[in-house]
């Protein structure tokens, strides 16, 4: 199988804090992969330096063969790497629809002249909200297309986010908590979701989970990293019975 | 027939200033882009149009006499060069000052648009040989030649500047406006340059303002500096918030109330008190309705209405 995205040896320092220290992250194409740690392992910040938020002190990361560190986080969504955010953000004064429409890319209408080719623009609208659509009914938001993003419950901010992400039609998603705030059916749905972009559309992801449960039935394999580092990498099995991870984990060892 | 007359000053300031409040909408309501330099871009298409279309006769005035290499008055273009040269001018300013000002946050944003105004306001003043300084530009020639027909120009300029605000709204790039001013990271990490963003946003309407002083100078006949200060951009900024934020028709009604009935309709009312007492009450009165608003319905008098789906493809 081949590579498609490959983050080697980052470092990221904020100030004497060394957040990311020598972090090494290979991802196989059509695969999901986690990304698990205790809280503070910089899991997040490594998600800021993939997506562009921040570039990196040192290292490099290819995304399918090319160089993307030090790229802004639009150019990098335009090669085709798209990431979520931990706490769902969401353009709360716009509707469910207008924040799904915003995602697809290369829209005629996004010029200023574009703006005015009024057929052009309606047409492309009619496809991407055919697209639209079924993801939505999958998600369980349909019905909430025309509400503000705001009045959405924590689960359904998740599945709003989720689906904006793939309007991008990305390579590789970088999902970060996908099922945080989720109940637990939206979160059998977020995951039977995840593994069928993989499925059928041939997706990568990488997944950042607190839910151990989620994380073990879903992914495979699984990094570990703790304060900025690689802790272990491997299948489930091996992760669970890894002494380091435990140690990390529980405390005891 | 002196009633006539004086509804249609109302009405044709009124059209300017809604002209401006829109522009205001495309900066502010939809990409949060908090331009307190209205004034200055307003100045920039009043004196570009005035300086291109003044006559010659402007010359042999008392008060351009000392300026014998002076520009005003050797080129005589008619008004619509004037107007297409006042929107692409304040466009091109526009853009060359939003290289650097859109870099920066909103809060200091704000500060900076002040101070490119007022630049722009002592550019007018002191560049003798293009703005001929205080004494402004006169005989500005009026199209039409008839204040009723000139009338009917604004309004048509206006119906243009507003479907064409609408459209920015409905359009995908509005919608990306809006994302950016919801959230810059999402939209950036949604494949949108927030940059761009910004500054299509800042060059449309920065265009627009340019159109509305064109207009302005045309209306008047004659421009000086000292009417293109911050209490111009001030009272866009208080019937923008008063008439409703981001709402379009709102902020033609807040214009129609604000400058209409409280900047010239004071008029009729009975003199109180000392010649000044009027005025100052325009303003207490003016300044105590945006305290109102912001107070108790801070979205302005008509909110902004989200578009179904359904109506919208």
């Amino acid at each position: 199988m081949a590579s498609i995205f490959n983050a080697n040896q980052i470092y990221l320092y904020f100030g004497g804090i060394k957040a990311l220290d020598g972090l090494s992250i290979e991802l196989e194409e059509k695969t999901i992969t986690a990304l698990i740690g205790p809280n503070g392992a910089g899991k997040t910040t490594f998600f800021n330096v993939a997506g562009g938020v921040y570039p990196p002190d040192s290292g490099e990361i290819y995304f399918k063969g090319e160089r993307i560190d030090g790229l802004r986080s639009d150019q990098i969504c335009l090669r085709g790497l798209t990431r979520t955010f931990q706490i769902a953000r969401k353009l709360g004064e716009m509707t469910v629809w207008e924040n799904i429409l915003l995602a697809p890319k290369n829209q005629v209408g996004e010029g200023v002249f574009g703006a005015f080719r009024f057929g052009a623009v309606k047409k492309q609208e009619k496809e991407n909200w055919e697209k639209a659509k079924s993801l939505l009914n999958d998600m369980g938001i349909y019905d909430q297309r025309n509400e503000y993003a705001k009045n959405l419950s924590a689960g359904k901010r998740k599945m709003l986010e989720i689906s904006r992400a793939i309007m991008t039609e990305p390579e590789l998603l970088l999902l970060d908590e996908p099922t945080a705030g989720a109940t637990i059916d939206e979160t059998k749905s977020i995951m039977s979701g995840i593994e069928r972009l993989k499925d059928e559309k041939g997706l990568t992801f990488l997944v950042v989970e607190h839910k151990m449960d989620v994380i073990m039935n879903l992914c495979n394999p699984i990094y570990v990293m703790y304060y900025g580092q690689n802790l272990a990498k491997g299948d489930p099995q091996e992760i669970q019975t890894n002494e380091r991870v435990l140690e990390v984990y529980l405390g005891g060892g | 027939m002196e009633i006539f007359s004086w509804i249609l000053t109302i009405a044709t300031i009124v059209a300017i200033y809604s002209i401006l409040g829109l522009a205001l909408n495309i900066h502010f309501g939809y990409a949060n882009l908090p331009n307190f330099g209205i004034a200055g871009f307003f100045a920039v298409g009043a004196y570009a149009s005035a300086i291109l279309t003044v006559p010659h006769r402007f010359r042999q005035m008392e008060i351009f006499a000392g300026f014998p290499g002076g520009i005003p008055g050797r080129i005589e273009a008619p008004f619509i060069v004037g107007l297409l040269a006042a929107i692409v001018l304040a466009a091109l300013i526009g853009f060359l000052i939003g290289v650097p000002l859109l870099r920066l946050r909103e809060d200091y944003l704000a500060v900076a648009s002040i101070g490119i105004a007022e630049t722009i306001h002592y550019v007018a003043l002191n560049e003798l040989w293009l703005t001929t300084g205080s004494a402004g530009i006169r005989l500005i020639p009026m199209p039409t030649g008839n204040r009723y027909l000139f009338f009917l120009v604004v309004l048509l300029i206006l119906a243009i500047a507003y479907w064409i605000t609408q459209r920015f709204y409905h359009a995908p790039l509005g919608r990306v406006w809006r994302g950016v001013r919801e959230d810059e990271l999402i939209t950036s990490s949604l494949g949108k340059s927030v940059f761009s963003a910004r500054m299509s946003a800042w060059v449309v309407g920065c265009a627009i303002m340019g159109a509305a002083g064109s207009l302005w100078a045309h209306y008047a006949m004659a421009i000086q500096p000292g009417e293109f200060v911050p209490t111009t951009t001030f009272l866009v900024w208080i019937f923008v918030i008063v008439g409703g934020l981001r709402n379009n028709m709102g902020i033609l009604i807040g214009a129609l109330l604000i400058i209409g009935l409280f900047e010239q309709g004071t008029r009729f009312l009975p003199a109180l008190g000392p010649p000044y007492v009027m005025p100052a009450m325009r303003l207490i009165i003016i300044g105590l309705l945006l305290i109102v608003f912001i107070r108790f319905r801070p979205q302005g008098a008509i909110p902004e209405r989200a578009t179904t789906i359904e109506k919208h493809i």
